[in-house]
C-alpha cells in the first residue's frame, strides 16, 4: 500500500533537489520533526510489543515482526515519498504535500493495526 | 412617381462633380495590393482563432467525461471520510487519558482529515499539469486511503 505512494512521481524528474533552495529545505526539516512524532510512536510500539512478549517468555513470530516493523517504518517511507513528489513543485506546494503525507501516515498506521 | 423636382431635396448641387468621388488607389483595374502588415494581421487572426478552438476543445473535454470521473472519485473520497469518521466514533475513550490515548485520538482525527486533504491537495497541485496526472493521483489516493479498520469492523 505504501509502495503505491512511493512509486509514481508526479512528473519526470527534470529538476532535482537543487531547486529546493534554503526555504525548501526549511520546509523539509520542519516536516521531518513533525513526522518524527509518528516515528516515535511506531518505535515505542515496536519496543513495547517486543518487551511485553519477552516478559511472557516468547518472541514475536514472522508476521508480527513484519507488522510492527512496518508500523515503525511507515513515517519514513511516506516522508521520503513526499520529498520525492515535492521535487518538481513550488515551495508552498511542498508544504501541502508534507501536510497530506502527515495525515496519510495515520491512515496507513491505523490500517496496519486493524489487520 | 418621382420626378426630378422631388429628388432635388435629396441632393446637393454639384454632387456629380468627378473630383468628389472617393479616391481609388492605384487607379481603376488595379487590385488593392496586400502589404506585409496585412499579411501579419491575417496570420495573427488565424493564430488567435486556432488558439480559441483549442481552448474550447480542452474545456469541452473537461466538462463531459472528466467531470463525471471527478464526481465519481469525489464520491469515493467522501465515503472514505465517512468510513474514517465512523471508525473514530467507535472509539471508547478510556477513563484515565494517558499520552497513549491522546496520541491515538490524534491519529484517528488525522485519519478523518486525510481523504479530503488528499482530494483538495490533488486538485490544487495538478492545476497546471495534464489532466492525466490529476486522475493518476486521485486513483493512488483511492488505493492508499481505504478505511480498512472500518471495513474489517474490528474495534481496534
Amino acid at each position: 500500500m505504501t509502495a503505491a505512494t512511493a512509486g509514481a512521481p508526479a512528473a519526470p524528474a527534470k529538476r532535482g533537489f537543487r531547486t529546493f533552495g534554503r526555504s525548501g529545505w526549511a520546509v523539509a526539516v520542519v516536516s521531518a520533526f513533525l513526522y518524527a512524532y509518528h516515528l516515535w510512536g511506531g518505535l515505542a510500539n515496536l519496543i513495547g510489543v517486543v518487551s511485553l512478549l519477552n516478559s511472557y517468555g516468547t518472541a514475536p513470530d514472522a508476521g508480527l515482526w513484519t507488522l510492527i516493523i512496518g508500523y515503525a517504518v511507515v513515517p519514513i517511507v511516506v516522508y521520503l515519498a513526499a520529498l520525492l513528489v515535492g521535487r518538481t513543485l513550488r515551495n508552498w506546494e511542498r508544504a501541502v504535500v508534507f501536510a497530506v503525507g502527515f495525515a496519510v501516515v495515520s491512515v496507513v498506521s491505523l490500517s496496519l493495526l486493524s489487520i | 412617381m418621382s420626378d426630378a423636382r422631388d429628388e432635388e431635396g435629396l441632393g446637393w448641387a454639384g454632387d456629380d462633380d468627378p473630383t468628389l468621388a472617393p479616391e481609388v488607389r492605384g487607379g481603376p483595374g488595379a487590385a488593392p495590393r496586400r502589404t506585409v502588415l496585412d499579411e501579419a494581421e491575417d496570420a495573427e487572426d488565424r493564430a488567435a482563432e486556432h488558439e480559441l478552438e483549442e481552448a474550447e476543445r480542452a474545456s469541452a473535454q473537461l466538462s463531459s467525461v472528466a467531470l463525471i470521473g471527478l464526481g465519481v472519485l469525489g464520491g469515493v473520497y467522501l465515503l472514505y471520510t465517512i468510513g474514517w469518521a465512523v471508525f473514530f466514533s467507535r472509539y471508547e475513550l478510556a477513563i484515565d487519558v494517558t499520552f497513549g490515548v491522546f496520541s491515538d485520538l490524534i491519529a484517528r482525527t488525522l485519519a478523518i482529515a486525510a481523504a479530503p486533504l488528499w482530494f483538495v491537495a490533488t486538485l490544487l497541485l495538478t492545476q497546471r499539469r495534464d489532466l492525466r496526472y490529476r486522475f493518476l493521483w486521485l486513483v493512488i489516493g483511492v488505493l492508499v486511503l481505504v478505511p480498512w479498520p472500518f471495513l474489517i469492523g474490528g474495534a481496534a
